[in-house]
């Protein structure tokens, strides 16, 4: 009916008729729901961070020549392309000692900004007969065999659909592309150690200086440890230690559990910005909803005179504060998404950690709950100060700010 | 008896002191009445009728509306009750600022029926009576005192109440329109519906069919 008017009606009339207390009051829940999917976002993203690269760390121990522990973490948080190098025999020797179940050896190489890529890339060869760290996680994206001159790549590089790249001048075909993890692995090509040693010719004879003093043959980057079973990482640490010097050895977990610190760091700060601007939020909520309830003692008097119950009152102003919230619900996730999606990249790189979007299906659900969340904050304010109205007499409320 | 009231009482507090808005009246109107009250301002008028509409809870007392004790009712058994048997014109403003003319008038109407078949459309018939017809779709606002005191007296007739309570009704009405709205009220009473008015000019008795006056929140 054109002419039709309900309660369910006078609600949206009312929103609109007052529309810059509703745009006050959707502006507030706005900012709510914007910092509760967006904090809630941020903190999944970085305990999936955490978590995907304690699964692809794998090795419990990680021996780097000695004083370039901070570059090889920097190698695997955070995408830091960095090359480093020591003798061959190393991997030898730490194979014997008293702990260590299975070791591998890794060679780093780095290339500066080729027509691939815009950012510098990390070169890692694996010995592909040694190797227990890599090759499970390349099995789940490429079962063949990785062959001379083919690689793997991280999921943050770029390559056209001819699956052909070219560093210093050679081509090589990508065989897969790994998933993304949110850290350094990222940026980095895999590939068989006698490959990325071609690489290491190749950047020689182009005149990359860098390269021009070490005996490649017999060098490597990394060795990484698994310890035997019935071990702890510390004892055999301690007899690395007793048998080898000019190493710098690094504790996978020690590396994982740091960044869990600063993890926990950040979702405090994060936590206690996400309560402060909740509370904030809240409180202009009531106090807008209180003076707005307040102001509006008139129309509920003339509602109840005319035979409205005391629920269809309250329910009038739940409606409203409803479907102001939904609205500013809405609005707060839009924006929010605005921000976290598109600069998805830049917020990783900008917070120094493992930095993951969660599944699609998790941002759902978190969606959904911050939708019931404002749905709900806004109607339960207006409501108590409602009720408290409609308790009172509806003769004295219909002679208020008359 | 169509309505009843019996040893009402209201107080107001008021600082320290306690004020006898009303004191202990007695008083019954029965189908066709058309009751005036007069008396002075602050003698208890609006208090009295407020607690017949069932909008002021008595100090004490009771009030009876076709045999049923309303302040013994339910919140929701009271509310249905004055919504189909009580039409109440308030003192001062009125209307819903935010609806029209029209919807202000016909929301009595909307707040328990389900189906609207069986509303013929009164409404608009009211309006016309009152000569507000043309001002249907203008917001309260756009009105003068007179003519959104008609549409509080349309909306409060519009769901064919037993009792009709007018607050002053014709405070801000010229001598022909509130002739007008004399005349819908003198009509209603004869349908056999209990009208009381309150009002603070001598002119219009005439109109009534009994004439009370009020004195210190006693109804002589
Ligand atoms: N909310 C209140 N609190 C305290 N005292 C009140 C309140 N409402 C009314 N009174 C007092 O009760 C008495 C009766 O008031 P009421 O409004 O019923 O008078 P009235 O006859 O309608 O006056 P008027 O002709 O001016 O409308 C007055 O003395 C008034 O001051
Ligand atoms: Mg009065």
């Amino acid at each position: 009916m054109k002419n039709d008017i309900s309660l369910t009606k006078l609600s949206f009339i009312n929103i609109k008729k007052h529309s810059f207390r509703s745009l006050g009051l959707i502006t507030m829940t706005a900012i709510l729901s914007l910092f509760l999917f967006g904090g809630s976002v941020l903190l999944l993203s970085l305990d999936k961070g955490l978590e995907s690269m304690s699964t692809r760390l794998g090795a419990d121990i990680m021996v780097v020549p000695i004083g370039y522990d901070k570059e090889a973490e920097g190698v695997l948080l955070r995408g830091e392309p960095s090359y480093f190098y020591f003798d061959k025999s190393v991997e030898t020797k730490l194979a014997k000692v008293d702990g260590v179940d299975k070791v591998t050896s890794q060679f780093f190489l780095t290339s500066s900004n080729q027509d691939c890529c815009s950012v510098p890339v990390q070169f890692i060869g694996f010995d592909p007969n040694t190797d227990f760290v890599v090759q499970p996680w390349i099995r789940e994206n490429y079962s063949g065999r990785i062959t001379e001159n083919s690689i793997i790549i991280g999921n943050d590089i770029l390559y056209d659909e001819s699956g052909i790249m070219k560093f210093f001048d050679k081509e090589y075909e990508v065989a897969a592309v790994l998933d993304e993890t949110g850290t350094g692995f990222d940026t980095d090509v895999y590939a068989d150690i006698v490959t990325v040693k071609s690489l290491f010719e190749a950047a020689k004879e182009k005149g990359f200086g860098f390269t021009d003093d070490i005996d490649f043959e017999n060098s490597i980057s990394s060795v990484l440890i698994k310890i035997s079973d019935g071990y702890d990482i510390d004892t055999v640490v301690h007899n690395i230690r007793m048998n080898i010097d000019g190493v710098q050895i690094i504790k996978g977990q020690t590396m994982t559990a740091e960044i869990a610190d600063n993890l926990n760091g950040f979702r405090i700060f994060l936590l206690v910005l996400l309560l402060l601007t909740g509370i904030f939020s809240i409180v202009v909520l009531i106090l807008t909803f209180s003076l707005s309830v307040n102001e509006r003692r008139r129309e509920f008097g003339i509602l109840r005179s005319i035979g409205s119950t005391r629920g269809m009152v309250v329910s009038v102003v739940i409606k409203e504060a409803v479907i102001i919230g939904i609205s500013g619900g809405i609005i707060g996730i839009v924006f929010s998404s605005l921000i976290l999606f598109p600069f998805n990249t830049y917020i990783g790189d900008s917070v120094k950690l493992p930095y993951l979007l969660p599944n699609s299906w998790v941002i759902i659900v978190v969606i959904i709950l911050t939708l019931i969340l404002s749905a709900v904050i806004p109607p339960i304010i207006a409501s108590c100060f409602a009720v408290k109205i409609s308790r009172s007499e509806i003769y004295l409320t219909m002679r208020d700010n008359d | 008896m169509l309505i009843e009231v019996n040893h009402l009482t209201r107080e107001y507090r008021r600082g320290k002191n306690n004020v006898q808005a009303v004191d202990n009246i007695h008083f019954t109107a029965d189908k066709g009445d058309f009751v005036i009250i007069k008396g002075e301002s602050g003698s208890g008028k609006s208090t009295f009728l407020s607690m017949l509409a069932g909008l002021l809870h008595p100090t004490s007392g009771s009030v009876f509306i076709i045999g049923k004790n309303i302040y013994e009712l339910s919140d929701k058994e009271l509310s249905c009750f004055r919504n189909s048997h009580i039409g109440y014109i308030p003192q001062g403003h009125e209307l819903l600022s935010e609806l029209t003319v029209y919807e202000n008038v016909v929301l009595p109407q909307r707040l328990y029926r389900k189906t609207y078949s069986d509303i013929n459309d009164n409404a608009d018939k009211l309006l016309k009576k009152l000569k507000i017809g043309e001002l249907r779709n203008s917001y309260p606002c756009e009105l003068s005192g007179g003519e959104r005191k008609r549409a509080a007296i349309a909306r409060a007739i519009v769901n064919y109440p037993d009792v009709i309570l007018a607050d002053e009704p014709t405070n801000d009405l010229d001598g022909n329109n509130t002739a007008i709205v004399l005349e819908a009220f003198s009509e209603i009473a004869k349908s056999g519906t209990v009208v009381i008015m309150i009002t603070h000019d001598d002119h219009i008795s005439s109109y009534g069919s009994r004439i009370m006056t009020m004195e210190n929140g006693k109804l002589v």
